[in-house]
Formats: structure tokens, C-alpha cells, sequence
């Protein structure tokens, strides 16, 4: 082998991949062996790879090239250059074109390479020629006589130039990053950083076409000379393109794209939805928006609050509610149930508490992101296991000030009537003729007759239902006015979004005409004729300040004000007594006699709850160099509240025994919130990314309280100021989360995205021996198709999160006592609760899977997700069994699954100037099922006021449970008897009180280029039961006013529950639990929401110096169909007091789960008019 | 003869064509096919102009024949290449399947079956000019020379002029060599979907020579380019 080609070889051996190459070179062989003249030319000249970056521009270098740089498979055994230049071409997708005659006919070339580059190939094609390569646009390469100086050009490449730019979002000029640029002919490029700036190095000097391209947005092209002195800048503003899959959304880490996260997030544009529909409160934006969250209402009295549930139930006991985030800050959304009015008066009552999230006022807020579980939300850390509600309130844009103004008007009233109720006259069959009540069968809490037993004669049957009257009914119209004023705008430098809004809402809740001269004439005060409402006052200011190129600074801060009047505890009566009637001499036309005489009584009851909010924060992002973020976030949450309630001196004189009493709590909740975190980006190859991301998360929750109370309050000193014997409680209450995580994304071809996670927690709830507990996650998401038309992409996710032990669980705690030592009763302090110290949080871990589609030139998207949610260590409150069920302590048993899928399906049915049509569709299927409890126990009972529940494996957590009942007419008169109804002693699975299927369709028509457009959304929920406790109570309590126990002609299931419930309450009346037929399929569809507005055109807006009129009409819950006999099979409120329960050995004490139906205060019909005015 | 059927693709068009008897002929850009009046009746004849692909139907009984120029074109049941375009002196027949007899006619109304024939099997590639098989290459790149059906040209080892006839023919452009001496070079190229102005930029630049547009036709001269380096 001749010598001279040695360090050839060497150099394109180097050039040949290293580690997989087989390459064989005997390149020349032969023929250039044969040829020792020609030889020495060969080695003389290797071909110079260049380009021309226009048509007849100068050459430059293009040796990097991504089209040389491509690997290709050769193998030419001693083939003419010829056929090797056409096999390479072939493999390469290279159109070679060269003049026949340039090449050496006998040259023979020989490569076996697995791996080769395509400009190594062409190398070792080319030695034997004087030819070099100029790379054309289209894959056209031109082999060309070797131009003398050509070289030299090569040589130059170190005076090489550079370009580099910012690549912005078009509309929202945020940077972005992961934008692919290339110069086109090279195939050279970089990849944008966080701060949407590239750089690209080496570019000879030239004019050039620069691609932008990414993910989601339409590529855009420009031109750009480069020359050796300064860098070419080249910006792009890219416009988004119409896929979802491109949307922010907000994570713990920060915002990511959607189609980086590999876990399903819902995310609701609340901007766009508050202006038209029918909303009243923030949780009205969330209700049937997002598959898997429900909003468990709990009456539709004003300021009543709810619960949001997602997938399901995973607690026994624990708080089931997803925690909520408002820009970077932890918010205050103690659930419905713990309300921090004064001590109960009246016994354990549950007061209807609103929802904190309320007190948000809904038009300052851009968008929700709901992260539904585990897998989404490990890096949120302990207490994020319900999932996380990430709000993001709305920021001001570069620009002149925009105003926003707006005015409603609306109207409330009971949108159905309530169940009929009867009452059957009669007079007894014996020789007295006695006038009874006469119902179908004998009752033992009635009068004892019964006409299907031929005890008694029915004379008459009246039906009568004074909530249906309008002179009795405690239920009228209500009202609201809500203003909104807003104004956002800025420049480079400062940015603002401010906002003020004020609403006064009047509940449907009234003093009946009847009893208006009762009030008047007991000096009531006029308030408590409507004794239900609501005030609301907010002021948001955001403002985003730009310290220099590299930081900003955001301050948001808000004062929320909510104001609310609920009569104390009106839901135990409405639903009960006041919806019994009672027609006798003494009282007339009554409420019934039990607990009250008269609405009178309840609204002289009045409570209120007075709510000072300041939230908060400081928000800093700091960006030193392209690939590293830094993020602090400083907030506060505080809010103080007063609540008050009393039993007014007037009224004592309505029942018996009944003190005047007033009680204060004042009390107030400070969230301190700390989030530092930092991203660093590495570019690996120009393929592949590495995102490392860590955050350190404070989460610090303080409540500290008074609350006093004192009975013999009178009207002439309505205070607590001199009253006898004032009860002052002192509470305070500390829980808080210190953790930190550490994140990984990989990141290959900006499609294919890998991530991994540890989030590591300190509780200060955790057991003395449990330090801190460690939850791992990890996701992929892989972008299979992405074009212009079509997106499909496949998820992955995996991850834990939990709950925190509750307050003081796990400390041993003393209580003041009396007790008996040494022959006599001595004040001693004896253990209220038992320490566990390996007490934890329960641990949820969560595996979710699916699909996301974009097709139709992604006019249709579908998101389709199964998950699997288990919660192990689930915290339950256990009765030591020393005492009468005291001592418990709290301990990590149980175990509860709730598996399921959701869909989402949004399509452009269609898109044109004249008509648009959107329709989004919702669906979700959850079930949910106890694993196990502690060792030993099969199962636990639960009770609320006229509902059984068990814990039970295998079955769904606070299922119903009730005896079964048979039945049979055997005597065909129509009617059942009680020998006729067979009711069974042992309980069983009677349904799932949590809806286990969920579908919501929601359509958008707009008209004439949106001058006139509709929405409406349509909400099925199905799968599940209630109690109908209002039903349990008709029958139990005297007069029984229950139809099926009046009327021969009700439906017979309804006739043996009735008759069983009987047989129950006379076997045992304390622990009779309703038999099934009372546990109703609660399936419903509901008309939620529609509205229709109408907007000004172009030339009327243009004369008033306005940007945008529009009016709007709405209502919500418009319809509602459903089988169930209740009143709203939606409201599932609980009464249920804290309940200790068999078997005795356990007794837990559950939260405010317990779903029935026994305040029938039915959702509100709202008609909403609504101006929007744009300036 | 009287004609039958008559299929044309203009320049920068191609297509596929059923005939009667089951016969499935792709035209190359600007050719021209006609059937014979009694086709599929007593014989199968076809005269092409331009270049087709035949995948024939076989039939001892009627022959398939097609003429193009002098050359006839006998199949035996098969898959075969004309090549006859009216400015080429030259018919070339590619086979890829099956056997062919080709023969030349001594003049264009010669009865066929009197010719001495000459057998092709897949593979070859025989040459027609001047009246008679000028050569048969027996190791032909069929695949190459059957780029076109799929949308792709891979010309080798050509005079520029047939391939420039072949880009006018393709991108329904004139495509004119100025100078009969630039026309005789040889050169390679394939195309296929690229732009015109890329094909010509690397032709230009492989034989170190320019081409410009005049009055909507491209033509290649032998004035140099712009230079390479300034």
C-alpha cells in the first residue's frame, strides 16, 4: 500500500463513526495502484464540501452540513465510482449530478461500512477524481471540476460568523423556548433556551434562509446575511398553530407545555367563560368542566359551601379535598364542615359553612389547572393527594389600557317544586267513630290506625306542601347585582392588571307572609325577614415589573371581603319540620310541632360570618444564562374572621326552654407560603435536552382563635358585655409541610419526553420516630405524530403524594377532668388522645395512562386517560375502648382504590364566518373500592341522621348499606300490609353515595362572526344513591305525610320501605337503619347552564369609542330530569355529626362524608342579565 | 391502419391505462399511445410515441405488439419498457419481465411477422437506431431506467440534450441546450419532485456551465458561471 495514502485513510477512518463502523477501506485498490501518476493527484486533492447560500453567491464551507452528517449503510465491493456514487445517492436521498466524463472510468471503489457518514462516503467515492461537491437546496448535490482556491475557503472557516435571535410567542410575546432554528442549505441550527434565545456558531459568511420551527406553532422563514464582524440577530415571532396540545399549563415546576407532562391536567379558561355564562361563583367555573372533578353541593341556600372531590374518594377520614394554589400561594379552602362559627347551640348541628374558595372573586381569574392526582401532583408534596387546583388570576399585556367593565343583574328562585305531602282523615271502624289520622297501615309513631288493616276509615285524603304555597313557604325570589370594573395594560418595563368588584346577593330564603304579624309582633327586626344573603367585595392588583434582561419581578395582591347571613342551622328544620304539616285547631296552618312552632323561631336564629381576606404575593424569576431559571415565590394567604350566632331574645317565648344566647368566635388563618425553585437546561446532543429542576416548598398553616359564648342575652343589651357565665374557648392550630424535589426531564426531538422525580417531605403532623417520607414519580409523553393536520400523543405517569396526619393525631394529648381518687372527686387531668409515634401521612400512588388526539387540522382533540389511584396508610381515628368509646387515637390502616377513565372530546364542528359551532364533550366512570382495613376488621358502620354507611372490603367507601326488604301484593288489593313486606336483618350493599359516572356536554354557537352566540351545558350524573332522609322522616314522624303511606295508588316499592322503615323503627328506634327503598338512584341530567349574548357591531361600537358591547342572557340550572322522589338529587349535604359507631371495639370518627339527602334546599334557578363593556 | 383509441399525456403529466384486454400501460410525460381498430380482436397492436411501461396480458393467440418508430415489439406475456420518443433517433426497450421479440421493420407498413426477431430477456436492454438493434445490454439497471414510473428520473451516462429533452418532458418546460457541443456531453442526474431551478443549478455546476430563462424556456449555455469564490 502506498504510503502517501496512509494518513488519508487515517483521516477517513476518522471521519467514519467510530464505534459501530466495520469499515473496510481498500478505496483506489487496483486501479489506483495501477496508476501510480494519477495516484499522486488523488491524494493530492480530497473534494471540498461547499455551498452557495443563494444562487451565484461565493462559496462557503458546508463540511458541517446535517446532510453529510447523516449515517448511512454502504457496502460496494470494487464497483466503478459510478455505481458507488449512485448507491451512496440512493442511501443518502442525494440527487448527484455530475458530467459523465469527470469521473475515471477505472477507478474502483470498495467501502463496507454499517455506519458511515454520507460525506465520508462520498469522500472515499471522490478520491480519484478532481472533483468537488456543492450542496443545492432539494437534496441536489452537484459534483463540479475542482475550482483552485476553493480550498482556501475551507481553510477560512475559523473567520466564520454567527447568528442568534429571541423567538417570542406572536401573541403573548412570552419567550419560547425549544424552538428548533435551522439554516436551511447547512441544516446547521440550535434550539432556544427558557429565555426563547439561540445561537448559532460557525456560519461562514453569507446570506442565508433561518427556519424557525416548533411544536404547536406555524414555522416561519427569514433571511439573514452573516458576516464575520458581528453576530446577524434574527427574531421570530411564531403564531400558535391550533392544537391543544400546545397550551401552558401550570405544574409545580413551573409552566411547562402540555405535551411535556405526561400526565393528563384539565385546565378550564376561565377568561373566556365567566364573561357570557351563567356563573355565581368559582366553583360554578369548575363544575362540569373537567372529567373526574366533582363539586358536591351541599344546598342551594346563598354561600353554602362545596366540596370537590377528584376520582373519587381516597380518604376513610382524612380531608378529601384538593388543595388550591393561587399564583405560586397556598390557599385557605378549609371544606365545607369546619366552619369556624361559635360552639354549637344546639347540639351537634352542622352549620352549612361556605367554601373559602368562594371568597375568589372568579373574574380575576385567567385560568384553572386541575392536577387530578397523585401522578400529577408528587412534587406539590404532602397534602396533594386529593389533587391540586392551580389557579393563575389574569396579568396585564404590553400595551395601552384596556378598561373592563361590567354590570349583572339577577334573579333566584327554587327551581321545582317539593314533594307532595298528604295526610289522610279518617275516623276509626270500632263503635267510637273516633276522627283519627288514618293512614294505610298502622304507625307506631302515628295514631295507631290503619286503613289497609281495616282499623280505621279514611274520610278524605288532602295534599298539601307549604313550601309549595307561596303565603307559607319560607322560599321566594332572591336577587344579585354584581359590578365589575377592571384595567390591565403596561409596556416593556411594567405591566398591571387591577381589578375591583362588588356583589350583594339576597337569598330565595324569606320570612313567610303567614308569619310576618307573628314577627312583627314579637319585635323581631326586619333583617331576619330575609335572612340569607351574601356581599362580596374584591380588589385584585397584579403587577409584573422587568428588573433587566435576565429577571422580573411579579407583586399580586388581593382583598377579599365576604360578607354572609345564614340563618343558624336552617337545613335541619326545612327539611324536616317545616315540611310537615299540621292542621289542627290550635295551631292552624302549621310547621309542625316537633322542635319549632313557627319559621319565626328559625330565623330568629340568625348567624352570620364576616370574612377579611388578604392574599398575596412576590414572585421573582431570575434567568443568569440561557439554561438556568431561578423562581422564588413569597406569600401569604390571611383571613380573619367573625362569626356570630344567636337565639334572639323574642323568640324564647316560641319554645319551651329556649335561651336567649349569643356567641362570637373570632378567629383568623395565616398560610405562609415559600416556593424557590430552579431549572437548568442542558443540551445534550442537538437532539436531546436535560431539564433538572429543584424546589424547596414551605407550606405553613397557623389558625388562632377566641370564641365566647353566654346564654340570657336581652334585646336592651344584645353584647356579651355583662352577660352571666361566658363561655371563652381558646384555639390555636399549627400544620405545616417543609419538603423539597428534585426533578429530571429528558427531553429527545422535542418529542419524546422522559421525567423522574423525589419529592421529599417533613410533617409537622408526622409521628415523633417518622421523620420524613419520600414520594417518586415518573412520566413519559411521546409526540408519535405531529402535523400540521394531525397530533397524536401517548402518556405515562406515575407517582405518590399523601395526606397529612390531622392536627395533634400524634401527640398525647390531656384533658381537665373530674375523677375519683383516694375516696373523693379530684379536678385531675387525664389522656385524651394516644400518641402513635410512627404515625404517617396516608401515601397515595397513582399510575395513569392515555392518549391524546388532534386530528381533523386539529379541529377535533381527544383525551382519553385511565388511571389507578390506591391509597395505603389511610388515617383513621380508633377508639382505645377504655371508657365509653374515648381515648382515640389515630392510625395508618386501610387501604381504598379508585380506578377509572375519562374523556375529554373538544371539536370545531364548524368554522366559518357566518357560523362557528363548538362542542365539548366530558366523561368520566370512577370506581372505587375499600381494599382493607386494619387486621382483623371487616368492616365498619358509619351513621348520619337517616343513613347507614359502611366501610366494608370490596365495596365502595361510604357506600349505603340497609336491610333488604321483599314484597309481594298477595292479596292483589293494591296496597301493601305489613304481613305483605318482609324486611331482613342483616345489612347489605345498598349503592354508591358518590356518582360513579359523569358525562357533561357543553356546545358554543356563534353567528354572524360572533355577533350572536350560545352556550349551553348539559350535565349527567349517574351510578349512585341517596338518601332521601326528608322521605325516612315523613314516614317516621307523626303525622306520617310520606305519599306511599297515604296514597293506595303509590308505586308498591315505595309502600314496603315505608312499611319496612316501620318494622324497623319498632324493632329498634335508635339504631334502626332505613331499609334500601329509601337509598334512591339519585341519576340526574341537569340543563346547567345556558346563555345568549348578543354583541354590538362594529360601526355602533365605533361611534360609542368602545372596543366591545355585548349583552348577555343566562340561566343556570334551567332543567333538571331525574327519577329520584327528593327534592335535588344533587345536594348531597350531610348533617351527619361526628359519629362514634359499631363495633365498639373501633370507633371512628369521620369527617363530613356522610352523603344524604336530608336538607332539601334545592340549586337555585338563576336568570342572569349581564352588560359587558370594553374600553 | 385505422386507429382505435387514443391516449396522450402532455408534458410534465403521466397515466395509467386499462386497455380492453386487461393490458396495463403507464405513459411517461408527453406520449402518445394509439390503439389499432382491431384491437383485441384478431391481434393486439398498439404504436406508441414517447416512452410507456407495458404490463402485458398474455395470450398466445393475439400477440401484443407494439411499434414505435421502426421498432416491433413482440411480447410472450410480460412487463417491458419503450423508450421511442419522436426527437430521439433511437428506440430502447428495457425488459423486467417475461420475453420479448423485438424486431425492426424495414420500413413502417412492413408486415411484422416476416421480421427476423431478436429474443430479450429481463435485464436487457436493447438499443434500436438507423433500422437496426444497434446494441443489447444484458446487465441493465432496469430499476434506474424504470425510475419514472414511480416519480423519479435517473438518467446516466447521457448527452445532455436527451437530458434536457427528458426535463422539458417532465416539468413541462423547454429545456434548450444552446451550444450541439454542450448537448454531447455526458452526464448523470436523477430527479423527481425537486424544483427545475435545483436540477439545472446542479447540472450547471457539474459541467461548469450556466443556464438562464428566455421567454418562459430554460437554456443551458457554455458561458461560465457565476465564479465560486470572489
Amino acid at each position: 500500500m502506498s504510503p502517501s495514502l496512509l494518513p488519508l485513510r487515517r483521516a477517513i477512518a476518522h471521519r467514519c463513526h467510530s464505534l459501530f463502523t466495520a469499515l473496510l477501506l481498500t478505496a483506489g485498490s487496483a486501479a489506483w495502484m495501477a496508476a501510480p501518476a494519477q495516484d499522486v493527484q488523488l491524494a493530492s486533492h480530497t473534494p471540498v464540501f461547499f455551498t452557495r447560500p443563494r444562487a451565484g453567491a461565493p462559496a462557503v464551507d458546508a463540511s458541517n452540513a446535517a446532510v453529510l452528517a447523516r449515517e448511512i449503510a454502504v457496502t460496494l465491493d470494487g464497483v466503478p465510482v459510478a455505481d458507488a456514487l449512485e448507491a451512496i445517492g440512493q442511501e443518502a436521498g442525494l440527487r448527484i449530478t455530475y458530467a459523465a466524463d469527470a469521473l475515471p472510468r477505472t477507478a474502483r471503489v470498495t467501502i463496507a461500512a454499517k455506519r458511515i457518514t454520507v460525506a465520508a462516503a462520498l469522500t472515499v467515492a471522490l478520491i480519484g477524481t478532481d472533483l468537488d461537491v456543492e450542496l443545492l437546496p432539494d437534496g441536489v448535490v452537484s459534483l463540479r471540476p475542482h475550482t483552485a482556491g476553493l480550498t482556501r475557503v475551507v481553510r477560512r472557516r475559523q473567520a466564520a460568523g454567527t447568528i442568534a435571535g429571541r423567538v417570542t410567542d406572536a401573541v403573548t410575546r412570552a419567550p419560547l423556548d425549544q424552538v428548533s432554528v435551522r439554516v436551511e442549505r447547512l441544516g446547521t441550527g440550535s434550539v432556544t433556551g427558557s429565555d426563547g434565545r439561540y445561537t448559532i456558531r460557525d456560519i461562514a459568511p453569507a446570506t442565508y434562509r433561518v427556519v424557525a420551527r416548533r411544536v404547536g406553532y406555524t414555522l416561519l422563514t427569514k433571511t439573514v446575511t452573516v458576516d464575520t464582524d458581528s453576530a446577524a440577530t434574527v427574531d421570530f415571532a411564531l403564531a400558535a398553530a391550533p392544537t391543544k396540545l400546545n397550551e401552558v399549563v401550570t405544574t409545580a415546576v413551573g409552566d411547562q407545555r402540555r405535551y411535556e407532562v405526561g400526565n393528563v391536567i384539565s385546565t378550564i379558561n376561565a377568561d373566556s367563560i365567566a364573561p357570557t355564562a351563567p356563573i355565581t361563583s368559582l366553583t360554578d367555573l369548575i363544575s362540569a368542566r373537567a372529567p373526574g372533578v366533582t363539586i358536591e353541593e351541599t344546598s342551594g341556600l346563598t354561600g353554602s359551601g362545596e366540596a370537590i372531590r377528584i376520582r373519587g374518594q381516597s380518604s376513610l377520614v382524612s380531608q378529601s379535598d384538593p388543595i388550591v394554589v393561587v399564583d405560586g400561594v397556598r390557599q385557605d379552602n378549609a371544606p365545607s364542615g369546619t366552619a369556624t362559627l361559635p360552639l354549637p347551640i344546639r347540639g351537634a348541628i352542622a352549620v352549612p359553612s361556605p367554601s373559602r374558595l368562594n371568597d375568589l372573586d372568579f373574574s380575576d381569574i385567567q385560568s384553572i389547572d386541575v392536577l387530578k392526582g397523585p401522578a400529577a401532583s408528587t412534587e406539590y408534596g404532602t397534602d396533594a393527594a386529593n389533587g391540586v387546583i392551580v389557579i393563575t388570576t389574569k396579568h396585564g399585556t404590553t400595551g395601552r389600557s384596556q378598561w373592563q367593565a361590567s354590570a349583572e343583574e339577577t334573579t333566584s328562585e327554587i327551581p321545582n317544586r317539593f314533594p307532595t305531602l298528604y295526610y289522610s282523615w279518617g275516623h276509626t271502624t270500632d263503635a267510637s267513630h273516633t276522627a283519627v289520622q288514618c293512614p294505610l297501615v298502622p304507625y307506631l309513631f302515628g295514631s295507631g290506625y290503619g286503613s289497609a288493616t281495616g282499623t280505621c276509615a279514611v274520610d278524605s285524603v288532602t295534599t298539601w306542601n307549604p313550601l309549595n304555597n307561596s303565603h307559607y313557604s319560607v322560599f321566594g325570589t332572591g336577587s344579585r347585582h354584581r359590578y365589575d370594573l377592571s384595567t390591565s395594560g403596561g409596556n416593556d418595563a411594567v405591566r398591571y392588571y387591577m381589578s375591583g368588584s362588588l356583589s350583594n346577593e339576597i337569598g330565595v330564603l324569606r320570612l313567610p307572609d303567614a308569619f310576618v304579624p307573628q314577627a312583627d309582633s314579637l319585635g323581631l327586626p326586619h333583617s331576619v325577614f330575609k335572612p340569607n344573603g351574601e356581599n362580596q367585595r374584591s380588589v385584585r392588583t397584579n403587577t409584573a415589573i422587568r428588573l433587566g434582561p435576565a429577571s422580573d419581578l411579579a407583586v399580586s395582591g388581593a382583598y377579599l371581603s365576604t360578607y354572609q347571613d345564614i340563618p343558624y342551622s336552617p337545613q335541619a328544620y326545612l327539611g324536616t319540620t317545616l315540611t310537615r304539616p299540621v292542621r289542627d285547631a290550635a295551631t292552624g296552618y302549621g310547621y309542625g310541632t316537633l322542635f319549632l312552632t313557627s319559621p319565626v323561631a328559625v330565623f330568629g336564629q340568625p348567624a352570620s360570618q364576616n370574612t377579611d381576606r388578604l392574599t398575596g404575593g412576590l414572585t421573582a424569576n431570575w434567568r443568569p444564562t440561557p439554561w438556568f431559571v431561578g423562581h422564588s415565590t413569597v406569600g401569604i394567604d390571611h383571613d380573619s374572621q367573625r362569626g356570630t350566632a344567636s337565639v334572639l331574645p323574642q323568640i324564647t317565648s316560641l319554645e319551651f326552654g329556649t335561651q336567649a344566647q349569643l356567641g362570637i368566635a373570632n378567629t383568623t388563618t395565616d398560610i405562609y407560603t415559600v416556593d424557590l425553585r430552579g431549572s437548568a437546561t442542558a443540551v445534550l446532543t442537538r437532539f436531546a435536552r436535560a431539564v433538572t429542576s429543584v424546589g424547596l416548598q414551605l407550606a405553613d398553616t397557623r389558625t388562632q382563635g377566641t370564641t365566647a359564648i353566654a346564654t340570657g342575652i336581652t334585646t336592651t343589651n344584645f353584647t356579651l358585655n355583662g352577660a352571666v357565665n361566658p363561655a371563652v374557648t381558646q384555639l390555636g392550630n399549627r400544620q405545616a409541610t417543609l419538603g423539597g424535589y428534585g426533578e429530571e426531564q429528558l427531553g429527545l426531538s422535542d418529542r419524546l419526553f422522559l421525567t423522574a422525580a423525589l419529592r421529599m417531605d417533613a410533617g409537622s403532623g408526622f409521628g415523633r420516630a417518622y421523620s420524613t417520607t419520600v414520594y417518586p414519580k415518573a412520566s413519559v409523553s411521546w409526540l408519535v405524530v405531529e402535523r400540521g393536520a394531525t397530533t397524536v400523543r401517548v402518556r405515562g405517569a406515575f407517582g405518590e403524594s399523601g395526606i397529612q396526619p390531622p392536627n395533634g393525631a400524634a401527640l398525647q394529648l390531656y384533658a381537665p377532668t373530674t375523677d375519683w381518687l383516694n375516696g373523693g372527686p379530684t379536678s385531675t387531668v387525664a389522656i385524651a388522645n394516644v400518641q402513635d409515634q410512627l404515625l404517617k401521612p396516608e401515601r397515595s400512588e397513582e399510575y395513569e395512562g392515555g392518549v391524546d388526539l388532534g386530528f381533523w387540522q386539529n379541529r377535533m382533540s381527544v383525551e382519553l386517560t385511565g388511571y389507578s389511584k390506591t391509597t395505603r396508610d389511610a388515617l383513621v381515628s380508633v377508639g382505645t375502648g377504655w371508657g365509653a368509646g374515648g381515648f382515640p387515637y389515630t392510625e395508618n390502616v386501610g387501604e381504598v382504590r379508585n380506578t377509572g377513565v375519562e374523556g375529554a372530546l373538544t371539536a370545531t364542528v364548524v368554522q366559518a364566518r357566518p357560523l362557528t359551532w363548538d362542542v365539548t364533550l366530558n366523561a368520566s366512570l370512577n370506581r372505587n373500592k375499600l381494599l382493607a382495613l386494619a387486621p382483623g376488621v371487616l368492616s365498619q358502620q358509619l351513621r348520619g341522621n337517616f343513613a347507614v354507611f359502611r366501610f366494608a372490603s370490596g365495596y365502595p367507601v361510604y357506600g349505603y348499606w340497609a336491610p333488604r326488604v321483599q314484597y309481594a301484593d298477595l292479596n292483589h288489593d293494591g296496597v301493601l300490609e305489613p304481613n305483605e313486606v318482609t324486611t331482613g336483618d342483616a345489612l347489605s350493599y345498598a349503592g354508591s353515595s358518590s356518582p360513579t359516572r359523569e358525562v357533561s356536554l357543553g356546545t358554543h354557537v356563534g353567528l354572524w362572526s360572533g355577533a350572536i352566540s350560545m352556550s349551553a351545558l348539559v350535565d349527567y350524573r349517574g351510578g349512585f344513591r341517596l338518601s332521601n332522609t326528608a322521605s325516612v322522616f315523613e314516614v317516621a314522624e307523626a303525622p306520617q305525610s310520606d305519599r306511599a303511606s297515604n296514597d293506595r295508588t303509590a308505586p308498591l316499592w315505595q309502600q314496603a320501605r315505608d312499611i319496612a322503615e316501620q318494622a324497623i323503627f319498632a324493632n329498634n328506634f335508635a339504631n334502626g337503619p332505613p331499609p334500601a327503598g329509601f337509598y334512591e338512584d339519585a341519576t340526574y341530567v341537569r340543563f346547567r347552564e345556558l346563555s345568549l349574548t348578543y354583541a354590538l357591531p362594529r360601526r355602533v361600537i365605533r361611534a360609542l369609542r368602545v372596543q366591545h358591547v355585548s349583552l348577555t342572557g343566562a340561566v343556570r340550572n334551567l332543567a333538571l330530569w331525574t327519577r329520584y322522589t327528593g327534592v335535588d338529587p344533587e345536594v348531597t349535604s350531610s348533617n351527619g355529626y361526628n359519629t362514634q359507631l359499631a363495633p365498639t371495639s373501633n370507633t371512628y370518627i369521620v369527617n363530613n362524608n356522610l352523603r344524604e339527602s336530608s336538607a332539601p334546599v334545592p340549586l337555585l334557578r338563576y336568570w342572569v342579565v349581564r352588560l359587558n363593556v370594553g374600553m | 391502419m385505422t386507429l382505435g383509441k387514443v391516449f396522450t399525456t402532455a408534458r410534465g403529466e403521466r397515466a395509467v391505462v386499462r386497455l380492453a384486454d386487461g393490458t396495463i400501460v403507464t405513459l411517461a410525460p408527453a406520449s402518445q399511445l394509439r390503439e389499432a381498430a382491431d384491437y383485441n380482436n384478431r391481434s393486439r397492436t398498439v404504436d406508441l410515441d414517447g416512452e410507456a411501461l407495458f404490463d402485458v396480458v398474455h395470450d398466445v393467440a393475439r400477440p401484443f405488439t407494439v411499434r414505435a418508430q421502426r421498432a416491433v415489439i413482440r411480447d410472450v406475456g410480460t412487463r417491458f419498457v419503450v423508450d421511442a420518443y419522436g426527437d430521439r433517433p433511437s428506440v430502447s426497450v428495457v425488459v423486467t419481465a417475461g420475453r420479448v421479440a423485438l424486431s425492426v421493420a424495414p420500413s413502417a407498413h412492413a408486415p411484422p411477422s416476416t421480421l427476423p426477431t431478436t429474443e430479450l430477456v429481463p435485464g436487457d436492454r436493447a438499443v434500436v437506431a438507423d433500422a437496426r438493434i444497434r446494441a443489447v445490454d444484458h446487465g441493465a439497471d432496469t430499476v434506474a431506467l424504470m425510475g419514472w414510473v414511480d416519480g423519479e428520473v435517473r438518467v446516466r451516462d447521457t448527452p445532455l440534450a436527451d437530458v434536457a429533452a427528458s426535463l422539458s418532458r417532465w416539468y413541462d418546460v423547454d429545456v434548450r441546450v444552446a451550444d450541439p457541443a454542450l448537448g454531447a456531453r455526458h452526464v448523470s442526474v436523477s430527479f423527481g419532485h425537486e424544483q427545475l431551478d435545483n436540477v439545472l443549478d446542479g447540472l450547471a455546476a457539474a459541467l461548469d456551465v450556466s443556464w438562464e430563462r428566455h421567454a418562459g424556456a430554460v437554456v443551458l449555455t457554455a458561458r461560465p458561471p457565476t465564479p465560486l469564490l470572489r
